[in-house]
């Protein structure tokens, strides 16, 4: 065993792990009976999904989805099936029928078709086309490491927020007034109807 | 912290231009093809879901779960385009420098945003359903049918 080198293939390990993981969550969330452990099982798909973003190089995303979801949204999720629960406990939530084999088998079967092509695409790989023609260019000078030095590491914040405030700064503005909007229609909708007749 | 992922896992050293033969962080990458393979899965369950759960907030649950899947390929196509190399302006010679070029990324955090407000609002109507109507099948919302 000491011969065994692990070490090419640790990237497809951590990938194996956190994709199964988020994989077997996501099932558990579709097809588990109980509504409460769906909520669970889709905040461990989340934590999943958050791992695979650290893959990915994309640290901060995956600490914010991290903190969003399993912060955030899940808890309004656990709320709103803790508010709504009662008499509904004998209820089947899942449709069973024939219709069902035949949508999961047609949905599956497409996304793994659009995955296979996926597969057959030749994406011009940017990353190890650079590194290879920065390794064959530039080799015997040893002042220009700038290539070597950001390839495969974390993207910093600060590339995040400077697009952020640069480019996309009336979409960021934008989507921050879709959040106060629907902060705000959520709660004059969720008022009584005798109180939001007075203010409206 | 997070440093586990920039230095070598066995040695843990940092992976620098001198020890780049033993840096695994350098070898073969996983493809993006693999993340896209894995994000079409869950986009169809999360799909499945949808059609097949009856109670709402399964059914947005599974929403979120196909939300994960496009902010999954996002991001695996931000590591695969997410360098540019500049050059100075005016001047032709010198060597051009890279710069980090995140859209993917910031399209998750717009989508992120989306999601944030799509649960909440979605939440609420469940909530106002069911003290209206006093249920959260889907099935018994039938008011608009002929």
């Amino acid at each position: 065993m000491n011969n065994l080198d692990l070490t090419p293939y640790v990237p497809w390990i951590w990938f194996s792990f956190f994709g199964l993981f988020t994989l077997v969550m996501a099932l558990g969330v579709v097809f588990h009976r109980k509504i409460v452990y769906n909520a669970v099982f889709l905040a461990l798909s989340l934590v999943g999904t958050g791992a695979l973003y650290i893959t990915l190089n994309a640290d901060f995303l995956g600490i914010v989805q991290i903190l969003l979801y399993v912060g955030g949204i899940i808890v309004l999720i656990l709320f709103s099936i803790l508010l709504t629960r009662g008499e509904e406990r004998g209820v089947e939530y899942v449709n069973r029928n024939k219709q069902s084999f035949w949508a999961f088998s047609l949905i599956m079967g497409l996304s793994l078709w659009i995955g296979t092509q996926f597969w057959k695409v030749q994406w011009p790989d940017a990353n190890r086309n650079l590194a290879a023609n920065h390794w064959e260019r530039y080799s015997e000078i040893a002042t220009i490491k700038t290539l070597p030095q950001i390839l495969n590491r974390t993207v910093p914040v600060e590339a995040i927020g400077d697009g952020l405030m640069k480019p996309y700064l009336l979409i960021f503005e934008l989507a921050s007034i879709v959040l106060l909007v629907a902060m705000v229609g959520v709660v004059i909708y969720m008022k009584p109807e005798k109180e939001r007749g007075a203010d409206a | 912290m997070l440093n586990f992922f920039l230095n070598d896992v066995f040695s843990g050293q940092q992976c620098t231009i001198e020890n780049i033969g033993n840096c695994h962080f350098y070898g073969p990458a996983v493809p993006v093809n693999a993340y896209l393979f894995l994000a079409m899965i869950l986009f169809g369950l999360g799909a499945y879901g949808v059609v097949t759960r009856k109670h709402l907030i399964s059914i947005l649950m599974c929403m979120e779960i196909m939300l994960n899947a496009v902010n999954l390929m996002l991001v695996a196509f931000s590591r695969q385009w997410g360098l540019a190399s500049m050059r100075p302006p005016f001047v032709s010679t010198g060597d051009d420098f890279w710069v980090y070029v995140p859209v993917g990324q910031i399209f998750v955090i717009f989508s992120l945003t989306i999601a944030v407000a799509e649960a909440a609002i979605g939440l609420a109507l469940v909530y106002h359903i069911y003290r209206s109507l006093g249920t959260t099948q889907a099935e018994d919302f039938d008011l608009l049918k002929g």
